[in-house]
């Protein structure tokens, strides 16, 4: 079960942020993104499902083919062995973070495993009782991975997490694994100010007073815009999370060698990424 | 307190003895025992309320059982003018906002919020053992291992805020509870406030011995650097029993902690001085970050599977409905089907209240495979063990920092300037302000004054710049802040509209705004 068929197509890092160009961006991991094509669709015209900047962090269809250790420690320029449990994943950057996962099975038995598409359904883990459930953390890459259960011998996917069917028909369980938790703005949505009416916009003016003081000095945490972030060498695509508070706020880019156009830069949010945006505007 | 509107009620209250009847007769709390009596029947029905735990602000916190499972709750009665009169109304609804918000292993939960006529009752999880405040006074330093169980905790729950954009603002001893088990959780939301996109806070608040110097400066900040502060404060107070900034002066306190002085005793281990020196930095932007503490040797050792986790809150099955839990849930004479369809639409009606009690005295987090210690592989993989150090902490204080984290560090230390912010003036505040209103009136904007130097500007549907896929008005906003002697940044944000619109809009406005 669960044979990876699938192509990978790692998508170019992008370079310096170009007209209407977007960093994708909850972490590194958007900024080149692995796609995978669906196993079924195999001519080289349907490579690369996933555009560049794309709101999806992964393809949808995360199987994995196998790949060799020797393949993933070949692209290890320090030297350092691989970790213990990472087995692919190959055309990621290597100071990709693996992250601490918890996989759980909540509906009984009394010896439960579990195997997965992160070493292409070669190797069982066996799951821990902890309380009433049976849980295992697995360090994995960022990515998607589908796995599934054994429960007292037989295959079983856990009803209550999220599921899909691989091309065979099966049911497996599917979990993305990001490099950072987003952060969740849903909830404070509710926070949310009534919008003032428009007839309180009057244009009216600053009066002496305001004048007395002199203006705030400029927080120094605007000054973190992903725009200024040098590129890396060995990571040209990996970019920082940016703070929250440098969102929405116009940049300008500086430097004299364009000067019949306005160059001007943006990050915002999209759901769980971060999108920059730049306009080269002729003066 | 002079209650007028108590005086037309008998006084009889909720003080109860332990007989499983509701209330007996005690007259301690008049003003509050009134409004019971007149509006508090759902809280009567549910809860049997016995002794006082202790007095906040605003009133009492009382101990409650829970009378369809016996569960413990701890009950905090809000008296309606007192909140008012201290003006705190908002102080209040947001706690309450945010507590309900959230469910986090080590964040106290709130179960229900019954409101009467008089006061505001907040059903709120029971903690048995009292303040973190109270057990090191009692204990003194702690031992590092100790501590860091503590401190893990606390990271945890900070960590589970700031991800919810809240940042708490008020973290010390005395807000954080233990529980029977002491397990720490959060508590007292009261001054904590929402991070949004694009924006700062200013808002001076909490205890000052705890407060980063930037927050006593009456600095903008963007929000989590002052919690991390706070924390790098309460571990201090942990392992050293002793506050690190502390003088019954207040501007000599102050002094203290803008300067960043404080003692390192000899105890401590080389790890946690490190640590603590991290959280103690001055520079808001140099200090360590919940991330980077999250990989430092000192946190991440003997850290339980639970919290090495992204989400500790997932470990506790809230991501699906405890099929066991349910069924004590029915036992007990509710619907099957509807308490589902209510835990789903989180709507806090008495089944769900229910279903939460059962589950949260059950489930115990820090046992068995999840609450044992992770190997430290499993927290921090890239962590080279010396060789034959047999398990020593032989690696440097801190992992080889991935190529996004160098990049972030030396962005802070030199960041390459190539782009600014806004655009820069040498004219003066009053001169800009008149380039900025010019350029509104030429772009056809509609503003309002915000504050001195702020001003908010919207431009009407028609105008150009709406989003036309959807359908919001071009809303900015602009502020001007001093960069150094004599010189100006102009700053605008987006608050709503397109993107593309955004840009281009900007570059019409910054042309109009610039000195040349």
């Amino acid at each position: 079960m669960g044979n990876a068929q699938g192509k990978y197509a790692p998508e170019g890092g992008e370079g310096p942020p170009q007209a209407g160009s977007s960093h994708g961006g909850s972490g590194p991991t958007v900024t080149a993104p692995i796609s995978i094509n669906p196993p079924q669709r195999t001519s080289p015209g349907a490579r690369g499902s996933s555009v560049p900047g794309s709101p999806l962090t992964y393809g949808p269809q995360p199987l994995m083919e196998p790949f060799a250790v020797t393949h993933a420690a070949s692209r290890n320029s320090s030297g350092q062995p691989p970790p213990q449990e990472f087995h692919g994943v190959a055309g990621w950057p290597q100071q990709g973070t693996l992250v601490p996962t918890v996989l759980i099975w909540s509906h009984g038995g009394d010896s439960v495993e579990v195997e997965g598409s992160w070493d292409n359904w070669t190797s069982r883990l066996t799951l821990l009782k902890s309380g009433k459930d049976f849980t295992v953390v697995k360090l994995l890459m960022p990515g998607v991975y589908q796995f599934k259960f054994i429960v007292d011998g037989t295959w079983k996917y856990a009803p209550d997490q999220s599921a899909i069917f691989d091309e065979m028909g099966n049911v497996n369980n599917v979990v993305e694994v990001q490099e950072y938790v987003p952060e969740n703005i849903e909830g404070i949505s509710s926070f949310d100010l009534p919008e003032s009416p428009q007839s309180s916009y009057l244009n009216d003016r600053m009066t002496s007073e305001d004048f007395v003081k002199d203006p705030p000095l400029m927080p120094q945490h605007l000054n973190l815009t992903l725009l200024n972030v040098p590129q890396f060498v060995e990571a040209p695509a990996t970019l920082p999370r940016p703070q929250h508070v440098i969102l929405n706020h116009i940049y300008e880019e500086t430097h004299k060698s364009n000067e019949n156009t306005h160059v001007l830069g943006m990050t915002y949010r999209y759901k769980s990424k971060y999108v920059t945006t730049v306009l080269y505007k002729s003066k | 307190m002079d209650d007028p509107s108590s005086k037309d009620n008998p006084r009889q209250a909720n003080q109860a003895s332990t007989s499983p009847n509701p209330p007996a007769n005690s007259a301690s709390m008049m003003d509050i025992s009134a409004g019971e009596l007149q509006h508090g029947d759902a809280l009567l029905l549910s809860y049997r309320i016995s002794r006082t735990l202790g007095f906040g602000s605003f009133g009492k916190v009382k101990i409650g059982e829970h009378v369809l499972t016996g569960h413990k709750v701890a009950i905090k009665v809000l008296n309606r003018k007192k909140v008012k009169s201290m003006d705190m109304e908002e102080k209040v609804r947001r706690e309450i906002k945010i507590l309900r918000l959230f469910r986090h292993p080590h964040i106290i939960k709130l179960y229900e919020v019954i409101e009467t006529k008089e006061d505001i009752y907040l059903v709120m999880e029971y903690v048995k053992s009292g303040e973190l405040f109270d057990y090191i006074v009692e204990k003194g330093r702690l031992v590092e291992d100790e501590a860091r169980r503590f401190f893990q905790q606390i990271i945890s729950g900070v960590e589970y805020c700031h991800r919810n954009m809240v940042v708490h603002r008020d973290l010390k001893p005395e807000n954080l509870l233990l529980d029977s088990r002491g397990n720490i959780k959060l508590a007292d939301f009261g001054l904590s406030n929402i991070m949004r996109d694009g924006h700062l806070l200013k808002t001076s608040c909490g205890s000052p011995n705890y407060a980063a110097p930037e927050v006593i400066s009456g600095k903008l900040y963007a929000g989590t650097e002052v919690d991390v502060w706070s924390c790098g404060v309460i571990l201090y107070a942990l392992l050293c029993g002793s506050l690190p900034f502390d003088d019954e002066n207040i501007p000599n306190l102050f002094r203290k902690i803008k300067n960043g002085l404080f003692n390192l005793p000899n105890h401590l281990s080389p790890h946690s001085r490190d640590l603590i020196s991290k959280m103690l930095i001055v520079d808001p932007l140099k200090r360590i970050t919940i991330p980077e503490i999250r990989q430092h040797l000192w946190f991440a050792y003997n850290l339980p599977r639970y919290l090495a986790v992204g989400h500790p809150e997932t470990v506790l099955s809230t991501h699906s409905v405890d099929e066991e839990v349910i069924k004590e849930v029915a036992r007990l004479g509710f619907d099957r089907d509807s308490v589902i369809e209510s835990l789903k639409w989180r709507i806090p009606d008495k089944a769900v209240v229910t279903y939460y009690l059962i589950l949260d005295n059950r489930q115990q987090p820090d046992v068995g495979y999840m609450g044992a210690p992770a190997d430290i592989n499993e927290i921090i993989p890239s962590m080279q063990m010396g060789t034959g150090g047999g398990g020593h902490w032989t690696g440097g204080l801190q992992r080889r920092p991935s190529a996004a984290a160098a990049a972030l560090m030396q962005q802070r230390i030199f960041a390459e300037r190539h782009w600014t912010l806004g655009t820069q003036s040498r004219k003066t505040p009053a001169k800009i302000m008149e380039s900025i209103y010019s350029a509104l009136v030429q772009t056809k904007a509609s503003w309002k004054k915000i504050g001195p130097y702020v001003l908010k500007a919207t431009y009407a549907m028609g105008s150009g710049f709406e989003n036309e896929i959807s359908g919001s008005a071009m809303k900015i906003e602009i502020q001007v802040y001093k960069l150094k002697e004599d010189y100006w940044q102009i700053d605008i944000q987006k608050l709503s509209g397109g993107v593309l619109q955004y840009l281009d809009l900007c570059s019409s406005l910054l042309k109009l705004c610039s000195d040349d």
